[in-house]
């Protein structure tokens, strides 16, 4: 077995799914966040650079009709006019000597209105690498010279760079958080598997008394944690049903076992044996071979191995069979045996089985009731009742006498198998039927009801 | 050297120059007297050493005025300084320091060696556009962007105008 301990920690961090679901989740707040962002900026800023655009285009169209109107003496009144009075404004007019306008030098590489094209510019910043500033600008080619318009977006774009790391900050923040919250949370849910994994470890190592502990949350953990520890219930309590079986089959053989040993010493000392010894002997390994075969079927029975053939069978008709077989029996004891139909059943099922099952109960009411006391089969419509005057099973042992080689008598001197009751059950349960057990004043009752 | 000066006084006391700043009036007039004029000056430094000419400026020295020079010379991995008298033309080395390769592979040195743009060609391309004196020339770097930053005399004052290495064109100043 792997087990995951045995890993080093560098493979446990990589297979453990916390660091998974921690970056899953991290991955997801960011790409929300990132995307949430990404819109501001792209409504703010966007907008406003567009507002820019526009600006920029209406100052030239302006010009440009003035400059068709208007003489080269006009026209360059009017853009130093422009230059001075806003701010906003960089132009810069190309005229036949020289550089007119706030910037002293027309770059070639703005595209013609109404195309925009960014330029840098070296500007009057406050900041120290605030220097150099892109600018968004266009140009027209007037009759008096051509002419770059932009607008002098050093404030815009010392906000857009505070509002770009802002945002990059409020990432690696979100990032931060993401990780923290992503860590702790998937460190809860994960602990809370850890805890049943653990438990599972030690069940798997064979401490079978482990269970899983329970929270009061009632969620989906708490219900795996309740499968499983009844899973573990169902499993201690068939190891411990193993366990008494093998120390009962241990005991049950011991004995004839133990006797046939000493019989053969025996013989062995006296040098011969006769006919009579043999067919003791016999007897003893009949008896062992009976307990096996007994368990065989049991077993066969149980998981549906072998043919049954089921037919119609009257119940009342088994049972008169059976009472006619079990008379010699209740003569020994002194007890009267008795049939009571009340209404007829028949049942679909194995005619041999039940005719076992139902001479089982009627032989054990007769083997642990007193001498002289009495017997009776009660049939009705759905149910068959063998009622006896013997002091029955103790409530607390009733669901124990279906257990193979089960005795109620703990010092197993009793004959008998401890195999009888397993059987009934058995066949009960192949035939859909149940067991119960009805303890009365003076009466126990063993009741077989076929649904 | 006398003379010059008391002419200056008297120009400082009467003319309307003054509003230009004193230091701009003593310039122009050294630069008026001066034998060797700093366009040839730059000539001389250029036919004589064969790095690359990164700075050109004007100081004073014990009273006589000087050009100052910075060349990259990227064979030797040295950066001079040399200065010339202005009115002799006598050169000597002020100062040699080494420059190591990785300082040579930056962006600036390599767009200077290999542009194609000289100090010489940025100066030309300056006063095309603001026509004046050459005062002042230096190799720069910002925000990515390699330039001169040369600055000219002209009769309203000093002027700067930006000559961007990689485009070998002006960068707009605003004014």
């Amino acid at each position: 077995m792997c087990s995951v301990s045995r890993l080093n920690l560098l493979g446990r961090i990589k297979a453990s799914s916390l660091l998974r679901y921690t970056l899953l989740h991290t991955a997801i707040v960011l790409v929300l966040c990132g995307s949430a962002l990404w819109l501001v900026k792209d409504f703010s800023l966007g907008f406003y650079e567009k507002r820019q655009d526009q600006f920029v285009q209406e100052q030239l169209n302006s010009l440009s009709s003035l400059a068709k109107s208007s003489t080269e003496q006009e026209f360059r009144l009017a853009v130093e006019q422009l230059a001075e009075d806003n701010r906003q404004v960089l132009v810069v007019l190309k005229s036949s000597d020289g550089y007119l306008g706030n910037l002293n030098y027309l770059p070639e590489t703005v595209p013609l209105s109404p195309s925009m094209g960014s330029f840098w510019i070296l500007g009057d910043s406050v900041l120290e690498d605030g220097r150099f500033q892109r600018v968004r600008g266009s140009r027209i080619n007037s009759r008096w010279g051509a002419l770059v318009l932009a607008y002098n977006s050093s404030d815009f774009n010392l906000f857009v760079s505070r509002f770009t790391l802002a945002l990059y900050a409020a990432m690696v923040l979100v990032l931060l958080v993401g990780l923290i919250t992503g860590f702790l949370f998937s460190r809860k849910v994960l602990a809370r598997l850890n805890t049943i994994n653990q438990v599972t470890a030690q069940v798997g190592d064979g401490e079978l008394a482990a269970r899983v502990p329970v929270t009061q949350q009632g969620d989906e953990f708490d219900e795996l944690a309740g499968h499983i520890n009844h899973m573990l219930d169902q499993i201690e309590a068939s190891v411990e049903a193993i366990a008494s079986v093998t120390s009962s089959i241990a005991h049950d053989l011991r004995t004839p076992l133990s006797r046939l040993s000493i019989k053969l010493d025996g013989y062995l000392r006296k040098g011969s044996a006769d006919a009579e010894d043999i067919l003791g002997a016999q007897a003893e390994l009949a008896t062992i071979l009976h307990t096996f075969n007994a368990m065989l079927e049991l077993t066969k029975l149980e998981y549906g191995q072998g043919d049954l053939e089921f037919v119609q069978c009257d119940l009342s008709k088994i049972t008169s069979e059976v009472i006619e077989l079990a008379e010699p029996l209740a003569e020994v004891r002194e007890q009267t045996l008795s049939l009571k139909v009340e209404q007829a059943l028949v049942v679909q099922g194995n005619h041999q089985l039940l005719f076992r099952i139902l001479f089982n109960l009627v032989e054990n009411a007769i083997k642990y009731s007193p001498e002289g006391s009495e017997v009776k089969v009660i049939i009705d419509q759905s149910s068959v009742s063998v009622i006896d005057q013997g002091k029955g099973i103790p409530e607390a042992e009733q669901d124990k006498v279906f257990q193979r080689l089960y005795r109620l008598d703990q010092s197993r001197t009793t004959p008998g198998h401890g195999l009888g009751m397993s059987l009934v059950k058995v066949v009960a349960d192949l035939h859909g039927a149940g067991v119960s057990f009805v303890r009365n004043r003076q009466t126990f009752t063993v009741k077989l009801t076929f649904h | 050297m006398k003379l010059l000066k008391e002419a200056v006084l008297g120009l400082f006391l009467v003319s309307t120059a003054a509003l230009a700043g004193q230091e701009d009036v003593l310039l122009r007039l050294a630069l008026e007297n001066a034998k060797i004029k700093p366009e040839q000056a730059i000539q001389k430094i250029t036919d004589r050493y064969s790095g690359f000419l990164s700075e050109f400026g004007i100081d004073d020295e014990d009273g006589s005025m000087v050009y100052e020079f910075t060349i990259i010379d990227p064979q030797d991995s040295v950066e001079l300084e040399v200065i010339m008298d202005a009115d002799s033309g006598k050169i000597w080395l002020d100062e040699k320091d080494a420059i190591s390769s990785n300082a040579l592979k930056r962006k600036k040195y390599q767009l200077l060696m290999n542009s194609g743009m000289t100090l010489k060609k940025a100066v030309d391309e300056a006063q095309k556009i603001v026509p004046g004196q050459l005062v002042e020339a230096e190799l720069e770097q910002e925000k990515g962007i390699v330039f001169f930053e040369i600055e000219l005399l002209t009769d309203k004052g000093e002027r700067k105008v930006i000559v961007d290495l990689q485009s070998g064109k002006p960068i707009p100043v605003t004014r």
